[in-house]
Formats: structure tokens, sequence, C-alpha cells
């Protein structure tokens, strides 16, 4: 098909011009823009910070002293730098999950609350339906448009957050922590908000008013983020495995011991030679297996919520 | 001036009438919570114990699974109860106060021979009362059940939902929550603004007291400091009481 | 104490009153006028006048940035079990059900409310009792509103276009009740709306609002009496010493509406003008002068009985 015989399509005269309709769905929530922009900057510029100059210092400990007394230390000098952290770099690793995660059931809440049910409660959807936009094409509008902001946002974040974790994800304590940041980041940190967009608009549209669509909308998401965490009753067998670490000291000769366990102690590291340390987690055959299943059920999910909605608003459209 | 005279009984009934959803899903989240510590402890716990007992005593992870769901339950009965300052305050920006504001009805119980000052007197007091009351039956349970099998957990008193749920600072929580909300809901005249941003402020209050409780703490130490967050928590509930009604006075006749 | 004094003669008065809403232009500005107790009076004005505002204040429902505000012979918060208020949107509790809102109103009104009555309106509109608020059409829910506002007996109604979407039959028929309502209890109501020929049917004073402050104010009669239609040859120049209103050229005539000041000139035809004519000349012309019959004027000195 060529240029000119789309120009001349008339079903490109008689539908409304889609620029218009994302404009409008723009224009009209546009606070919840500015908030999704400004948290995007704001996390995607502490991610670049602790890959770049934030980690310094604390690579240097390392460097010098290990995991005991470099690591460690490090995690529990704390210097209280603003009231969310203790400032130390192995807490400072994990903010951005938190803001993640919160920005996420933000999204499942927007979408329950002024995104759908606000605009059914006061009547304003109709409005938008006598415009000449169909009401699946208003719908439509309503999940592409911020269903873009979600994966382009969380989508660079995650790149991000995985270069971070590869650049020094050996400056974390072991434990929990690493493991589970590590299994959890990648295509399902992306697809999560997006389920979370589908349940809030599918109760939106069920509900139909602002305040019980949101309260149902937090506790839908809530199911969503337990299953992310394992924490269904059925996932009991699907817990995380471990994330192995390796640990060296390398002397002046350019060999390979283990950590002489000296912690700060310069006499004792110069006693066994020791001129600098190294630390890394080993990747996990497992990560791979286990992000594609859970992007793929939460995708399903997804689809299931979209069609769901769909089929109710067609229902409502064609008595109402 | 006796309770009848500040707040009129049909006032109080319409208030009840107005937020009796509310009402019944704090009284079943309370009760519901109680109800599973009870079981938890009675009878799950039992059964834990049961199948650790067949287990050979050698250091491996036999009855792991059974261990985990018990203490699980517990813990995250603890995490709902110490956050559900956060339903309290999305509720009080948005549905107690905020919504009437903007659809108008606030202005229609003030035309009815109620001052509006009396209106969020009864408005605050209700739920205050609801939050005491959920507070008195929840903090003796889970006091009872948390240490009744300190073997099976892996909590420690000073994990921030279990330093709180531990006595009254739980509940000045709430009471604050209330507080914050009803004045962002005031300030604010529309439910969602209200209710993001009562849940934000409410959140930075916590994390901001969260971050100055003692490290290391002998169990000694634990009720002064309890006492002080509370003592904290309610003076900031307090001033923002205030703060709410100085506002009103200064919008209406 | 006497009957009298318990009865103030004036059961509305404003004095410099002032609304302000940040920095936006003011709603109310210098607004001054009095309403005589036991008049049906109609709150008239272009849109944007402060007729909401002006009922809001006198409910106690808001604070005036300047001014003062009397109702019923005290401050208006001091008032609030004999005001009646009626919102434009009509706000009711959609959780409820019309009986619980009914009963809202008993409970809050305890020592004046007449359930027989209110339960009479909703009776009249056909509706279950049953029924949620959430559930009604926007005229059913006016009439549970106007059930709500008549219910606890007050001595003065402010009414924020009360009838706006009632159909014609509900508006006769409440407009009746209402009417019925005041003239037996000798209730005063102030009421706004944009439909003239149900204020000429049902008001006897007029208050016109623009710019924020009170344009016309005074008996219905009183007014339409000081005011003349002129039809004749002329400009509007050959009307002085009259305030000419209003004037077009109609073919190579000319018809105004003048306030007199003594006879009117030869030549010229005269009738008295309708409320409607009235009304649309005053709102085409802005500037013209305030007019207030000597009882709707403000003072600062104790009323007198």
């Amino acid at each position: 098909m060529s240029a000119t015989t789309l120009a001349k399509a008339p079903a490109a005269v008689e539908r409304p011009a889609p620029r218009g309709l994302v404009r409008s769905v723009l224009r009209l929530h546009r606070t919840a823009l500015w908030i999704w922009l400004a948290f995007v900057a704001f996390t995607a510029g502490l991610l670049l910070w602790l890959t770049g100059p934030g980690a310094d210092a604390t690579a240097r400990q390392l460097e010098r002293f290990g995991y005991g007394g470099g690591v460690m230390e490090a995690a529990y000098s704390t210097d209280t730098l603003f009231y969310f952290t203790s400032g130390a770099y192995n807490d400072l690793f994990y903010d951005p999950d938190t803001l993640i995660t919160l920005a996420s059931f933000a999204v499942a809440l927007f979408a329950g609350g002024p995104l759908i049910a606000r605009e059914l409660e006061s009547g304003t959807a109709q409005l938008a339906w006598t415009q000449s936009v169909s009401p699946a094409r208003w719908l439509t509008a309503k999940l592409a448009v911020p269903a873009a902001f979600v994966v382009v946002g969380t989508g660079l974040l995650t790149l991000l957050y995985r270069q971070l974790w590869s650049a020094h994800s050996n400056l974390l304590i072991a434990g929990i922590g690493p493991r589970s940041l590590y299994f959890s980041l990648g295509p399902a940190t992306v697809a999560a908000p997006l389920l979370g967009l589908a349940l809030g608009t599918l109760i939106g549209l069920a509900v139909r008013r602002t305040l019980p669509a949101l309260a149902f909308s937090g506790f839908a998401y809530f199911l969503v983020h337990a299953f992310r965490g394992n924490h269904w009753p059925f996932q009991g067998r699907y817990q995380q495995p471990d994330l192995s670490s390796r640990s060296h000291a390398i002397t002046s000769t350019g060999a390979e011991i283990s950590d002489p366990g000296c912690y700060t102690d310069k006499a004792c590291l110069a006693g066994h030679d020791v001129v600098r340390f190294t630390r890394e987690y080993l990747p996990s055959s497992d990560y791979w297996p286990r992000q594609l299943l859970e992007t793929g059920v939460l995708l399903a999910l997804t689809a299931v919520a979209v069609a769901l909605a769909f089929g109710l608003l067609r229902r409502r459209a064609a008595t109402g | 001036m006796s309770t009848a005279t500040v707040l009129p009984r049909g006032l109080v009934r319409t208030v009840l009438r107005l937020h009796r959803t509310a009402l019944i899903v704090w009284a079943v989240f309370v009760l519901g919570s109680v109800g599973c510590l009870v079981w938890l402890t009675e009878v799950t716990a039992a059964s834990v114990q049961r199948t650790l007992d067949a287990c050979p005593g050698n250091g491996s992870l036999c009855g792991i699974g059974a261990w985990h769901s018990y203490s699980e339950s517990v813990s995250w009965i603890s995490t709902f109860m110490y956050y559900s300052y956060w339903a309290v305050a999305a509720w009080a920006g948005g549905a107690l106060i905020g919504r009437e504001l903007e659809s108008g009805t606030a202005r229609l119980a003030w035309s009815q021979g109620v001052s509006p000052a009396r209106w969020l007197t009864a408005k605050l007091a209700l739920p205050a009362l609801a939050l005491l009351l959920g507070g008195a039956v929840f903090v003796p349970v889970y006091r009872w059940a948390w240490s009744a099998h300190r073997e099976l957990m892996g909590d420690h008193l000073l994990f921030n939902d279990v330093f709180a749920d531990h006595g009254p600072l739980v509940v000045a929580y709430g009471l604050c929550a209330l507080a914050v909300g009803t004045l962002t809901g005031l300030l604010l005249g529309r439910p969602l603004p209200a209710l993001a941003i009562s849940v934000a402020a409410m959140t930075l209050l916590n994390r901001a007291l969260e971050q100055r409780r003692p490290d290391p703490l002998p169990a000694s130490a634990f009720w002064p400091a309890h006492l002080t967050e509370a003592a904290l928590v309610l003076t900031a509930a307090a001033l923002t009481t205030t703060a709410a009604f100085r506002l009103l006075h200064h919008r209406t006749a | 104490m006497s009957s009298i004094s318990t009865t103030p003669a004036v059961a509305l008065e404003a004095s410099g009153l002032a609304k302000r809403y940040g920095r936006r232009p003011a709603a109310l500005d210098d607004c001054s006028f009095r309403l005589p107790t036991g008049r049906i009076s109609a709150l008239v004005g272009p849109n944007g006048a402060g007729k909401s505002t002006l009922l809001a204040l006198a409910a106690g429902l808001l604070r005036p940035t300047s001014g003062t505000v009397t109702v019923l012979g005290g401050a208006p918060g001091a008032a609030r079990d004999r005001i009646a208020y009626l919102a434009q949107n009509k706000p009711l509790y959609p959780q409820l059900t019309i009986a619980e809102t009914l009963r809202m109103g008993a409970e809050l009104n305890p020592a004046r409310w007449d359930a027989a009555c209110a339960a009479r309106v909703v009776e009249q509109g056909d509706l279950d009792p049953k029924s949620r608020i959430r559930g009604l059409s926007g005229g059913q829910r006016t009439r549970v509103a106007l059930a709500l506002a008549l219910g606890k007996r007050p001595e003065l109604m402010l009414l924020d276009e009360p009838m706006a979407d009632l159909d014609p039959l509900a508006r006769h028929e409440m407009m009746g009740t209402l009417m019925a309502d005041a003239a037996e209890h000798g209730t005063t109501v102030l009421m706004s709306s944009h439909i003239v020929a149900e204020l000429a049917d049902a008001c006897d004073h007029l208050l016109l609002l623009g710019g924020g402050r009170v344009r016309l104010g005074g008996g219905i009669d009183d007014l339409l009496a000081a005011h003349t239609l002129v039809t004749g040859r002329g400009t509007p120049a050959d009307l002085a010493p009259h305030t000419v209103i209003e004037s077009r050229t109609a073919g190579r005539g000319l018809t105004a509406l003048i306030r007199r000041d003594g006879l009117v000139g030869e030549g010229w035809a005269t009738e008295e003008p309708s409320l409607e004519e009235l009304l649309l000349a005053h709102l085409r012309a802005p500037e013209a002068p305030a007019l207030l019959t000597p009882g709707t004027t403000a003072t600062t000195a104790a009323v007198t009985a």
C-alpha cells in the first residue's frame, strides 16, 4: 500500500485524529505525567550517581580491606544523609528498588482512581464519548498512553539498575537483599506496573466510584506484589536460589589467596603481602528462566485484565 | 460542658451512618487480625512444634517450611497493623473530609443546624474512638502472641513494626494520620490530592521517627524509647488538629 | 423579652460585604442591602455576579473578606438552625437512602424538624424512601434536597437555583408547595434563578446583583413603578432629566427604559415595563446607577421594629 492510498482512505477522515485523543489524555492527566517524569528523572539520577561517583569511597574500601574490613565496615558506618537512608552505600543501593515499587503501586492506584473511576463518577467519560470518540477508542487511549510512559520509564530504570548491578553489586552485604534484588530486576520489573495499570482500569470500570476503586486497586496490586515476592502459599517451592559470590585477596606477585581476615589492620595485611581485594557475585543460570516465567505470567494476567475491561465497557456502553 | 452538648446524639448517629463501611472494614480488620493471632498461637504453633520434634536432631532443614509459615504469618499481621496508618491517612484525607468538601455535602451538614466546628469534632472524635478501641484490643493480644513462641520466630523487638505494635505507639500513628488527613483534606478540598499528600506526609514523619530509634536496645530501655516516640507523634497529632480547627474557623462564619 | 424583638423586621442585612477568593477579582464587593422579613425575594444577576457567594455568606458557610452580614438579628453562624440553605448542585450523601437522609435532617435539627412536611414533599414525587440517593435522577435529588430544607421549618430559606433541574410539572408543583409553606409560616425566602417567569409569579421582592454589588433592590411593584418604558421620536438627550437605563432605535423612533424624575414630556408614549423588560434592560446596561427602594437600603444604625 502506498502513502497516497493511505492518505485517501476514507477511514482516516471519519475517525477522529488519534493524535488529538492522545493529546487530550495527556492534557487531562498532566499532573500525573509530571509526577511520573520527576520520579523517572530522580531515580535515574540516583542510579547514575550510584554507578559513578557514589560508589567510589566504598569501592576503595573494598579494594583495600576486602569484604569484612571494607564492605561490612562501610555498610554500618551510618551517617544520616536524609531520613530515608542511613547514607551507607549498601542502603542507598536498594533505594531505587523501593522507589520503583512505590511507583508501581502508584500506577495501579492512578489507573483505578483518576484515570477511570473519577471520569465515570463525574460523567466526564460520557462527555468524551459524545465528542465523536467511541468508548472503546477512549479506553484504548486511556490505557495506551500511560502504558507507553510506564514501559519507557521503568524500562530505562531497569536497564540502568542492571548496569549498576554489574558495576557495583560487589559492594553489597551478602544475604537476602542482593539475592532478591538480582532475581527481581528484569523484564518483570516492567511487566508488573503494566499489570497494575490493567487491574486498576478493570476495577475502575467495574466499581465506577473513585475512592472505593482506589482501595480495591491498592489491594489488587498488593496481591501482585506478594506474587513477585513469592509470598503466595502455593509459591513456597519457588523460592529464589542462593546467589554465590567470590572474594579474593591479591598479593604483590599477583597471586590470588583467600581473605586473611585482617579487617582494617594494615600491618596484618602487609604481613600477608596483600595489595588489594576483589569480589563479585556470580551470575545464576536460574535468572532468565525465573524472569521469563514471571514476566509471562504477569503479561498473561495483564492481557486477561485488559480483555475483561473492554468486555465490561462494551456491555456498559451498549446498554447506556 | 458535658459530652452531650459537645456532640449531640443525632450528629453522632449521622456520622456513624455516613462512615459505616469504613467502620465495618476497620472492625473486621482488627478482629480478623486478633483471631488469626490466637489461632496461630494456640493451634498452628503446636503443630509446627510437633513437626519440628519429629525431625532428626541435626541441623538439617527439616521442618523449615512449617516454621516459616508460622513466623511469616505473625509478621504479616504486625506489618499490616503498623502500616494501617496509611489507610487511615488516605481515608481521612479522601472520604472523611476531601470528598465532603468537593461534593458540597459538608455545606449540607453545616446548614442543618450543626456548626462547622461541631461537625469536625464529630468527624474526628468517632474515628479516633474506633482507633483507640482497635488498639486496645489488638496490642494486648499481639504482645501475648509475640512472646508465646519466641523459638519459632525470627524477628526482634526492634523491628519497626514489632517495636510500634508493642504499645500505644501504633495507636498514636493512627491518630496522627487521622489528624493529618483531616488537615490536608480541609486545605485542598479535593479527595485525591489530599489522600496522596496525607499519605506522603505521614510516611515522611514515620521514617523520620524510625531513624531516631536507638539501634542496640536493652529491654529496660524499650518503654522510654517507645513512649517518647508516642508522645512526639501525639504532639504532632494535636498540633495538626489545632491547625485544622483554626483553618475551618477562618473559612466559615 | 417581647415577641417583637425575637422577630426582627429585617431578615437579612448586608453592609459593605466583600468576598475575595485568592487573587481573583472580588466575587462580592461593597455589597449593602436589607431584606425585610416575610418577603419572597428573587436574586438575579448575570453568571458570575456573586449570587452563590452571597447565599453562602448568608448561610454562614463562608467568612466574608470584609463587611458584615446579619441574619435574623444575629451572626449567620448563630442562626444555623433557623436557616435552610439549598446549594446549586444539590449535594446529598450518595450512600444514604432517602429515608436515611430525612432521618439525618431530623437528627441534626431535633428542635424544629417536621417529619410530616418532609415526607409529604418526597411522597409527591412518587419516590420510594428506601431508594438510595446515588440512583436518583437530578430532579429527584432536588426534590429530596427541598424536603430536607422544608423539613427543618426555617425562618429564612436561601435557595440557589432551586428548581433548575425539575420538569415543568414538578417545578410548578414544588414552587406551589414552597410558596404555600412560606405564606403559612411567614418564611422569608431569597432564591436565585434565571427563569424570570418563575420569579415574576412567585416573588414580591427583587435583588439584582452585578459587579459584586446590588444594582436594584426593593419590592417588585415599587421598582416597576419607578421605571417607565417610553416610545417616541427623539434622541436619548431629549429624555433629560430622567435617567435613561437603556435606549434603542426602533424604526424612525426611540424606545427607552427610564427611571422617571417628574413627568415625562409631550410626544412620548409611556407604559409600565414588565419584570422581564426591567431585568433585561438592567442586565444590558451594567453602568446604570443603582436603585434601592427605602426599605431595602442598609443602615448601620440599630434596626427599628
